[in-house]
């Protein structure tokens, strides 16, 4: 039941490298990917599907693969992921934090916001993500942006189940029926929201009432303060900026703060954490009035897709910020080229690769 | 020998010297809740005898016996896994699992291979699970045994399996011809997948999503050996199963995990979950939750 989706083996050498970039930018999940040695450039992609979990076991030449802004714009299936190495090493980057994964420890990766994985390692380096909507995991675990970008456990314990299910499953030969697939349908996804469960659990930040205690990572290391904290806040401030219910008050009860610790924490940016979300909303609603893929939509309904319910208040918001009305800029921008072509992703550069 | 406690089941590891086993007598008096017992060998030899008929097993052989049912094991020196588990835990329909009792289903391949290096493991994991990790643990667990005896089942029957329904998100879709059948096939549940919690996700409004009649629909997921609403409805219990056995959401009233899979009617919800797994989901929730989840050694 396994398939090989892609095979550069099949291809002659010169086109690999630009086929596998067709490949993933094709995909329902459109990725990038750079690689210091072109030519020599290799990859083999073979995806199982078990019932809503699909996983990926991806073979490839020491490369970064890569999602922007810009893509996740073009296609998003608001996929929650788990990654790890089969064999190499990798390091994942999301959410302004960097894992760097050896063995089975393992990230967790949302499609909905940029990250960079980076594939080293001697010979051929291999990886393996299972791939959920994150609309079927259960409630309590949905909102995963304390996780984003650091390493979990995955050689021991509740880890260990998870890593060596997906290895199993992927290892070839698989000698699996349709049937068999059909039947462990929910049991890869059960497995999944168990390990994020328990995250969830032992991860939650403490409330600030309950002093400075902050999370710890699964090697009990502590972690967080308001470095840590920031950082999170703003992932999950990004990650929901089209919900019109985004508010300081949201944001401090889903990082169990109070809202008043959330005004302090934000003074370190010398902002506000109303400034940061409208500001970011413009910014957002900007590039689609410029977009002329979207040139039908009426500016209402882009003010309303980035959390903007009143359209007045998105009138004199976007005047205040650009200097001119929504509509001009859309006028204006149609005259113009937008931004360049494949701008560079906006999280801190990999190194390496 | 090794006891890890998931919930209300019991996953054991254990080499012995040439003896009899026998179900526990707990597990055997009228009162007590029905129990199966899968065990897998792992090395060595056993045989299963059950009145007249005796069974050989081997190492790679798992055997599901009824606590219940007078029986016993018969063994030459072996190392064995096994899990003990209620019955009203099995998420499978109540009589699926009585036509594969006294088995032997194979471990070389396929689920049964998966489930032996997940008991394998289970009972090498030197640190004990938190409890409310075990309890989730558990629902896993039970999953994989039905899928083993699911599968034994299918084998008997030949069914054929709508394979492709429900593996569907995340298929890289640029890789299907455009318009197919198939890619429309796959939207479509990718579709059905997002919105879950939807009460009004029909069949209508499904196939007025995609441009298509509702009998054109239909005939879609025909081919496939299933309906639109018994996709949705696997879909949904599946969910709603793993909720109920997750301690976090202890105080989440069953009415309320059922709004949030979107069955609108808590009693159309209780009856599709005991069609599907023989118990209403009180007790399925009940027999979860026993407060247990510790490995003793």
């Amino acid at each position: 039941m396994i398939r090989t989706v892609f095979r550069s083996d099949d291809l002659p050498p010169g086109e690999r490298l630009a086929r596998f970039e067709d490949f993933l930018g094709g995909t329902s999940h459109p990725m990038r990917v750079t690689t210091a040695d072109p030519a020599r450039f290799r990859a083999t992609v073979r995806v199982l599907d078990l019932g809503p979990v699909s996983v990926v076991h991806l073979t490839c030449s020491p490369a970064v693969v890569w999602r922007t802004e810009r893509l996740i714009r073009r296609a998003d299936p608001e996929l929650c992921s788990v990654l790890f190495p089969h064999r190499g090493a990798l390091r994942v980057a999301q959410a302004r934090r960097e894992a760097d994964l050896r063995g089975r420890d393992f990230a967790l990766c949302d499609s909905s916001l940029p990250f960079r994985v980076l594939l080293s390692g001697h010979g051929t380096p291999a990886l393996v993500q299972a791939r959920v909507p994150r609309a079927l995991l259960p409630a309590p675990v949905r909102r995963t942006g304390h996780l984003l970008g650091r390493r979990l456990p995955g050689r021991e314990g509740l880890g260990a189940l998870l890593t060596q299910f997906l290895t199993d499953v992927t290892a070839a030969p698989a000698p699996y029926t349709g049937s068999d697939v059909s039947r462990l349908s929910s049991v890869a996804l059960d497995l999944l929201a168990t390990v994020l469960a328990h995250h969830a659990d032992e991860g939650a930040p403490e409330r600030e009432e309950d002093g400075p205690a902050w999370p710890r990572d699964g090697l009990g290391r502590a972690q967080g303060g308001p470095h840590e904290l920031l950082p999170l806040i703003e992932a999950f401030i990004e990650e929901h900026l089209a919900d019109p219910d985004l508010s300081p008050a949201t944001v401090a009860a889903a990082h169990h703060i109070s809202v008043r610790y959330l005004h302090r924490l934000f003074q370190l940016r010398d902002t506000t954490v109303t400034e940061l979300i409208r500001g970011r909303r413009l910014e957002r609603a900007r590039h689609d009035l410029a977009d002329p893929r979207l040139g039908d939509l009426p500016v209402h309904r882009v003010a309303a897709r980035w959390g903007f319910v009143e359209h007045s208040a998105f009138t004199r918001a976007f005047r205040t910020a650009y200097g001119m009305p929504p509509r001009d800029y859309r006028q204006r921008a149609r005259r113009v080229p937008a931004d360049p072509p494949g701008g560079p992703p906006r999280l801190p550069a990999a190194r390496g690769g | 020998m090794r006891v890890v406690e998931l919930g209300a089941m019991e996953v054991w590891s254990a080499s012995f010297r040439p003896m009899v086993l026998w179900p526990d007598p707990r597990l055997t008096r009228q009162d007590a809740a029905p129990h199966y017992h899968l065990t897998l060998v792992l090395d060595g030899r056993a045989a299963v005898s059950h009145g007249l008929r005796e069974l050989p097993l081997r190492a790679g052989d798992f055997f599901l016996g009824d606590c219940a049912q007078p029986h016993e094991i018969r063994t030459g020196p072996i190392r064995a896994v096994g899990v003990v588990l209620p019955k009203a835990l099995l998420p499978l329909p109540c009589d699926q699992a009585d036509k594969v009792l006294g088995r032997r289903m194979p471990s070389r391949d396929g689920v049964g291979a998966l489930l032996a290096r997940f008991l394998t493991r289970l009972t090498e994991e030197t640190s004990a699970y938190r409890p409310p990790d075990a309890q989730r643990l558990g629902s896993v667990l039970s999953g994989m045994v039905a899928a083993l005896l699911g599968c034994a089942v299918d084998r008997e029957r030949a069914l054929p399996i709508a394979a492709l329904l429900g593996f569907a998100a995340g298929r890289e879709r640029a890789l299907l011809p455009a318009g197919s059948r198939t890619a429309l096939l796959l939207r479509i549940a990718q579709y059905i997948q997002q919105r879950l919690a939807d009460p009004r996700l029909t069949p209508r409004a499904i196939a007025a999503a995609h441009g298509v009649s509702p009998s054109y629909l239909h005939r879609l997921f025909q081919d496939e050996s299933t309906t639109v609403a018994a996709f949705i409805r696997r879909l949904r219990l599946e969910r709603a199963r793993f909720d109920l056995a997750d301690p976090a959401q202890g105080s989440t009233s069953i009415r309320a995990i059922a709004a949030r899979w979107g069955f609108a009617r808590a009693t159309d919800f209780t009856r599709a979950f005991r069609a599907a797994y023989g118990v209403p989901p009180a007790d399925y929730r009940r027999h979860c939750h026993a407060p247990r989840g510790r490995i003793a050694t």
